[in-house]
């Protein structure tokens, strides 16, 4: 069994939810209080990836970044050596999923290996009816770096373990296509 | 209460009354006349049951008899008379009450009738009011506790509104005249009211509190002191005990090893930078220790290599190389551009950045590296960057991937680190050198120059000895701090100056310089030398013809007895005395003549036998002559009388010669001092004819000192 380091990034603007995605995924908690991060938060999480083969261990090194906002952008420079991102959008606005693709360039554009999984948080926010057809819109699958668009909820821990978990599996050297 | 007082004038406008307001109002003005009349209200009251709350009411009842009634406009005269009035009209009230009761009216009519009398009872109790203020507070009093509760349940707003505005005042009356028992009320809901506070307003307490917070610490401190330490200890004490505790025994070993060449070293160093011991002693123990080495991807922050020294905590580097890389990025982008973060400062530890290629190496260090180290650090850090670039920018997160080399060379920064104790056990063979040293170098020098020394003090002891007039006295040269210094007693200049002379040339040629500490002094002469002396020369004057000297010596005084036959001697004899040392005096008793022998040894007619009862003392006296004079020598002479032939008197002398000579050598006197001239016989022609025979008859005595004598 080997044990790799990755480093992933959470991107997105500004109160998205990408620390309460990394709180959910690591402390298994929520808090609906609001703390914006200034620059960034780097925690760690070790998974467990069971593959056909062997079992992997890789150790997620999580740089929680500073969200955007139109006065500030997010620095380059936090992202160069990022293995996998998390682009985070807030389905309860909507500007905030339509610069999902912006944050995705950015993004491959610094590393066009890195592999891309897309978190469209805050689901608990949404009816369930309405929430299919939101998602259906922000299908980002034509950009081939990404591996799945996932409608989450760090309220609820909806469908995040099974994000990280999936990144974390394409970041085995061996699985990266 | 405004409002009690203003509802009992709002009675006269109620027009309309039933039988229940009729019930009512009857058993208002039975009160009202009960209490005026009945002596004790309490004892037979209709509200009996109630008085004591009534009384336990009393504080309350203060401010409303206050805000309705003045009592000082109360005067007795007033109070009788129009106690008398009000007696009157209510007596008439009751009356046409009872008789209303009496006639059983129709509810019309009985309500026609009361309206009539309602101005009456306003009247009465307008009366009342006016005249009887005491006697009002008396009736409404059981009752006011009701009054309040019903008019509460009535319009609670306007009772609270009403209470509210004496309420400050009346809670601060009693907090002046009363504050435990406000304190006691208050006490048990306090903390539950702060609770609620932060409930409602979490920073308002905060905040009140907070300026607050620091006078309270200091106040507590200033009274408290040693409480407030051991409630602060557990939070910051461990950590400046430990703190303190590192540094000390650091400082201690420091102190122990004083005398090791870093001992020495930092003072030498003290004395050149112009600050305490004390000072770099701490500088040395706060001193620099290696606690953690990481190499880092310099782009996503992910550890290469990682060394963490066993024994200090254990740190997350990952958590740490992230931070660091962000930082990093964070300084590249915002703050300056192309050039590098290289050292993090934070308290004692210091986080040093060195920055090749793809890689960083950061060096987390307690206390201040010295700049040999960070020499060091770089130059691992570029041999890594040589062997292994390759690997470095390959490196996937996989730790399998990276080459063993790097941490080998890494292992090295803490190899630094780890020589430390082995350097510490060097101090104590450089101190053991350093003894040896100390104790042999000097040794040596001195041992070398002793041995110099000792040459020249040999030289000059030999030179000393070869100048015979200096041998017999003891002089002792030493040589010392580039001095020929001599030591001793000479009895004279002469020999002072002497010795000087001889040890100038060895002294020159050794480039020394000469200390003469050769004492003159007068040394008092041995008895034993003098006497010896004065016996040679007593004994060499002697041998001279005319010379026959004894010599007796006292210290200091010579005396001199004997015969000298000229002056001339006797002055030679007086200055060759005088040269020997220890004679101050010389007492001359010496005679120029011989001593003349008087005596004569007389014999019998015909006899030359010695009469030795006779002549004893004669014998003995001419015995002591020979001895008081050794020089001197006697010729024996006879004499001889006339009778007989001179054949037989010539015999006669000769043997009577003999007789002397021998009883003298008998006593002791050398033979060869005795000279017999008995063969000259003088003849007693020669003697005075009137003598008579026996005194003819003798041998004399003739002294002479032999020239040849030795």
């Amino acid at each position: 069994m080997s044990t790799i380091t990755q480093k992933i990034c959470l991107l997105g603007d500004f109160s998205v939810g990408k620390t309460s995605l990394v709180r959910r995924f690591i402390e298994d908690k929520f808090s609906d209080r609001y703390l914006s991060t200034v620059g960034v938060k780097v925690s760690r999480k070790l998974v467990e990836v069971k593959t056909e083969i062997e079992t992997h261990q890789i150790n997620l090194l999580i740089w929680d970044l500073e969200g955007n906002t139109k006065f500030k952008s997010i620095a380059p420079s936090y992202l160069k050596g990022a293995s996998g991102s998390i682009i985070v959008g807030d389905l309860s606005r909507s500007d905030t999923l339509n610069n999902l693709t912006q944050h995705l360039r950015l993004f491959l554009e610094i590393n066009p290996h890195g592999q891309v999984a897309v978190a469209l948080n805050k689901a608990d926010l949404i009816p369930p009816e309405k929430l299919a057809k939101l998602v259906e819109n922000y299908q980002l699958n034509n950009f081939p770096r990404v591996i799945g668009v996932y409608t989450t909820s760090a309220k609820t821990g909806d469908r995040i373990e099974q994000m990280f978990e999936d990144i974390s599996t394409v970041l085995i050297p061996a699985v990266k296509s | 209460m405004n409002e009690d007082c203003h509802n009992l004038s709002d009675l006269s406008n109620h027009k309309k009354l039933n039988s229940a307001d009729l019930e009512q109002i009857k058993d208002l003005i039975e009160i009202l006349v009960d209490e005026e009349t009945l002596p004790n209200p309490d004892s037979e009251s209709l509200f009996k049951p109630n008085s004591n709350l009534s009384r336990s009411a009393q504080p309350d009842l203060n401010f409303l008899e206050s805000d309705c009634i003045n009592p000082k406009e109360m005067e007795t005269e007033q109070k009788s008379k129009s106690e008398e009035a009000a007696k009157l009209l209510a007596l008439t009230a009751i009356e046409e009450a009872q008789e209303i009761e009496a006639e059983k009216a129709i509810p019309e009519d009985l309500a026609d009738t009361v309206n009539s009398l309602i101005p009456l009872i306003v009247g009465l109790l307008e009366f009342k009011q006016d005249n009887s203020r005491e006697g009002i507070i008396e009736t409404v009093r059981p009752v006011l506790d009701r009054l309040i509760a019903e008019r509460t349940l009535e319009d609670s707003p306007k009772m609270a509104s009403a209470i509210a505005r004496i309420l400050p005042a009346a809670i601060e009356d009693e907090i002046r005249l009363n504050p435990l028992s406000i304190a006691r009320a208050i006490a048990p809901e306090i903390a539950l009211s702060i609770r609620e506070q932060i409930l409602l307003d979490a920073d308002a307490i905060p905040k009140t509190l907070g300026p607050e917070m620091g006078k309270a610490i200091k106040a507590q401190i200033e009274s408290e002191r040693d409480a407030m330490v051991d409630a602060l200890y557990p939070v910051i004490g461990s950590t400046i005990s430990k703190y303190m505790v590192e540094v000390v025994q650091d400082i201690n070993s420091k102190i122990e090893r004083t005398l090791s060449p870093e001992g020495i070293k930092r003072k030498f160093r003290a004395k050149v930078q112009g600050i305490s011991e004390a000072e770099l002693i701490f500088q040395e123990s706060v001193g620099y220790r290696v606690r953690a080495i990481f190499l880092i991807d310099k782009d996503s922050g992910l550890i290469i290599q990682e060394i963490q020294i066993p024994g200090e905590r254990h740190l997350d580097s990952e958590m740490l190389a992230g931070m660091l890389t962000a930082i990093r990025s964070f300084a590249n982008d915002c703050i300056a551009s192309g050039s590098e973060l290289d050292l993090v400062d934070y308290g004692d530890w210091q986080i040093l950045l060195e920055v090749a290629g793809y890689c960083y190496l950061a060096v987390i260090v307690a206390g201040e590296p010295p700049r040999a180290f960070i020499t060091k650090t770089r130059q691992v850090l570029g041999e890594i960057v040589i062997e292994h670039d390759k690997a470095i920018q390959n490196f996937n997160g996989n730790l399998a991937d990276v080459p063993l080399g790097i941490k080998t060379k890494l292992e090295r920064l803490t190899q630094t680190n780890q020589n430390k104790p082995q350097k510490s056990s060097s101090p104590i063979l450089w101190l053991l050198i350093f003894v040896l040293g100390l104790v042999f170098v000097p040794w040596g020098i001195s041992s070398y120059r002793a041995r110099i020394a000792h040459r020249i003090e040999q030289a000059s002891v030999i030179q000393l000895d070869a100048a015979p007039e200096l041998s017999v006295y003891r002089l002792d040269p030493t040589v010392k701090q580039g001095k020929l210094i001599v030591k001793g007693r000479v009895p004279d200049k002469y020999l002072r100056d002497r010795a000087e002379t001889i040890l100038q040339a060895i002294a020159e040629q050794n480039q020394l310089e000469i200390d003469n500490q050769i004492v003159i002094i007068n040394v008092p002469v041995s008895p034993n030398l003098v006497t010896g002396e004065i016996q040679r020369l007593t004994n060499l004057f002697n041998q001279q013809p005319q010379v026959s000297i004894q010599t007796s010596y006292q210290p200091k005084t010579l005396n001199i007895n004997g015969l000298v036959r000229d002056e001339s001697t006797r002055q030679s004899i007086g200055q060759a005395f005088k040269q020997i040392p220890g004679i101050e005096q010389i007492v001359f008793n010496i005679s120029e003549q011989l001593p003349i022998v008087k005596q004569r040894i007389y014999f019998k007619s015909g006899s030359s036998e010695l009469d030795f009862v006779d002549n004893f003392a004669k014998i003995n006296a001419v015995k002591q002559l020979l001895q008081q004079h050794p020089q001197l020598h006697l010729q024996l002479v006879a004499s001889n009388d006339t009778i007989g032939s001179s054949i037989i008197n010539y015999k006669l002398n000769h043997k009577r010669c003999q007789s002397v000579k021998t009883a003298l050598i008998a006593r002791g006197i050398l033979a060869t001092r005795l000279i017999n001239n008995c063969n000259s016989i003088r003849s007693a022609n020669q003697q005075d004819p009137r003598r008579p025979n026996w005194l003819k008859r003798y041998v004399g005595f003739k002294p002479f000192i032999p020239s040849n004598y030795k």
